[in-house]
């Protein structure tokens, strides 16, 4: 979990960054606190063309059918000197209501891929429930499969070509999840607080809330 | 009074048929001659026949109709099989599997049927010669198919000899080499040739027949080979779905020789090669069908906001596609903007 703007890592449930103060109200000052509406495929930039946009559209639908869960978005458009790809994709996913979108899929389930031709950098932003199984490096992954594409101006070979290896990194990450849920709840969980570590340390590390601990308990006072 | 008219003529038609001829009038010489000294006689111009002259009263020349024997033999001219061809039709044993001198089969039709025959011999040990005529064509009485057959066919591959009129299948004559006679029982020569003509006459078009015709008779002479062998029983009323298949479009291309000397194990392998990839086909069919249809849910946990967002705040990673200089691998490590490098 890293900062939007300084790109340090904070910890869960920080309300700011630690490190730069960076929080939604500071996004919301730079881009504006009304909700927008957009399409899951919105080309701001008109760098596709109809066909183009069609087959991307195939693809996300797709992916959407295979993720009950989830939605892609992509958004293509020119940021100009208004701030960081990160940001401005950080505040979209929040501020934006996709309109092709069923209302049973919020926000949190969504990914949002950013392309600016003009800067010539795309990004990726993702919601709370992919949280606990995608990272930076999975993102990261899913864009650099598209970068030889994006490098020949070739925008749509390139967003399908990442939309692709997306979906194929979540099929692989969903059957990994299944098979050991608890390693990704325990990402996300409420960390434990410091009192009942001590308490777990001096009671042999058992289980604190446990019947036998209790009894224990109440043997030595 | 028409009534009267049709009663009395009924009754003279009735008389005139039915009832003795009555006596015809004649004249009395004396009467006659009176009359005639008269000077008049009713229709004397008529029945004056002494007046007419010599040529007149023999009446006239009576032509002779010609016999039914001399029509018959004129007939038989026509039909039969001119002179010209009896040489290139009987006169050694031919060439080629088709002798049609007279060119009643065209140029392209010729050379499939070629072809097939020529297929049929290389695959049987009974060559099939086919005598091709007209449909209402006649072979000269003076030559004898039997002493044709056994002159031409009596050394050298046994063969069978077909005799086949244009468009009348049912003409159609078969003979057997001198060798394979006594092999082959007359009952399944007739059912070889019925059999073919049956085939034949399922077609309308005449070389559509002729086809037929020798598909089946190559089918029949399987069976002759096996019986002049002697490994087929006496009646054999099925065909062996190999020959059945065999087909004269098929046979007239290269359905191979090359293929029967194939060995077996290659065959084996072949089969076991197809059933392999049709087998990893299907399989492959399969799971892209099921991972199509495969639906993907993640468990949902609870998550903590963060940053006052509400929604989301999972930054992923941003790539720069600016310069063939700064290519992913570079990028791996995420750095805020201001820190890049332009």
């Amino acid at each position: 979990m890293k900062c939007p703007r300084c790109v340090q890592r904070i910890h869960r449930a920080a309300v700011a960054c630690p490190h730069c103060g960076f929080s939604m109200e500071d996004a919301d000052r730079m881009f504006g606190d009304s909700e927008v509406k957009l399409r899951s495929l919105t080309d701001a930039a008109g760098i596709f063309r109809r066909s183009e946009r069609d087959s991307i559209e195939d693809l996300i639908e797709s992916i959407g059918i295979a993720f009950p869960q989830i939605f892609v978005a992509v958004y293509t458009g020119s940021l100009g000197e208004t701030g960081n790809l990160r940001q401005f994709g950080f505040w979209l996913l929040n501020r934006g209501v996709f309109e092709d979108v069923p209302v049973e899929k919020p926000n949190e389930a969504g990914i949002l891929i950013v392309i600016d031709p003009d800067s010539k950098s795309a990004g990726m932003s993702f919601g709370y429930l992919l949280d606990p199984f995608f990272d930076e490096r999975d993102t990261f992954d899913c864009l650099s499969r598209a970068h030889s594409y994006w490098l020949q101006g070739r925008y749509a070979d390139g967003t399908l070509r990442c939309l692709r290896q997306l979906a194929k990194l979540l099929r692989k990450r969903c059957r990994v999840v299944r098979r050991d849920p608890e390693k990704y709840e325990r990402k996300v969980s409420t960390p434990v607080e410091v009192e009942d570590l001590v308490k777990k340390i001096r009671g042999g590390n058992r289980d604190v809330g446990s019947e036998a601990a209790r009894a224990e308990e109440e043997v030595n006072r | 009074m028409r009534c009267l008219t049709l009663i009395l003529t009924g009754i003279f038609s009735l008389s005139a048929f039915g009832f003795i001829e009555p006596p015809m009038p004649a004249w009395d010489a004396e009467k006659r001659q009176q009359m005639i000294e008269e000077g008049w006689l009713a229709g004397g111009s008529l029945l004056d026949f002494e007046s007419a002259p010599e040529d007149e009263k023999e009446g006239p020349s009576v032509i002779l109709k010609p016999t039914a024997e001399e029509l018959a033999l004129e007939e038989e001219d026509e039909n039969v099989v001119s002179e010209e061809y009896l040489a290139d039709y009987f006169a050694e044993r031919p060439a080629g599997h088709l002798v049609d001198p007279q060119g009643l089969i065209s140029s392209r039709n010729r050379k499939d049927l070629d072809s097939f025959l020529a297929y049929h011999s290389g695959d049987s040990s009974i060559e099939m010669f086919v005598y091709v005529f007209g449909k209402d064509q006649e072979i000269p009485g003076d030559v004898r198919e039997e002493e044709v057959v056994e002159r031409l066919y009596s050394a050298g591959k046994p063969a069978v000899i077909l005799y086949y009129y244009m468009g009348a299948p049912q003409r159609s004559a078969m003979y057997l080499s001198p060798i394979i006679t006594d092999a082959v029982s007359a009952a399944e020569q007739r059912r070889a040739l019925q059999s073919s003509v049956y085939r034949a006459a399922d077609n309308s078009k005449p070389f559509g027949q002729l086809e037929a015709f020798l598909v089946q008779m190559s089918i029949r002479i399987y069976w002759m080979e096996r019986m002049a062998e002697g490994t087929a029983e006496e009646t054999m009323e099925t065909v062996p779905e190999g020959r059945q298949a065999r087909s004269f479009a098929k046979n007239t291309k290269e359905e191979p020789v090359a293929a029967q000397s194939v060995p077996s194990w290659a065959k084996i392998t072949g089969s076991v090669v197809a059933a392999v990839v049709g087998l990893l086909l299907f399989l492959w069919s399969a799971f892209m069908w099921l991972r199509a249809r495969a639906r993907f849910k993640f468990p949902e946990f609870e998550v903590e906001p963060r940053l006052g967002a509400s929604h989301a705040a999972g930054i992923g990673a941003v790539i720069s596609f600016s310069s063939t200089a700064i290519p992913p691998a570079k990028q791996r490590d995420q750095v805020p903007d201001y820190m890049r490098r332009a």
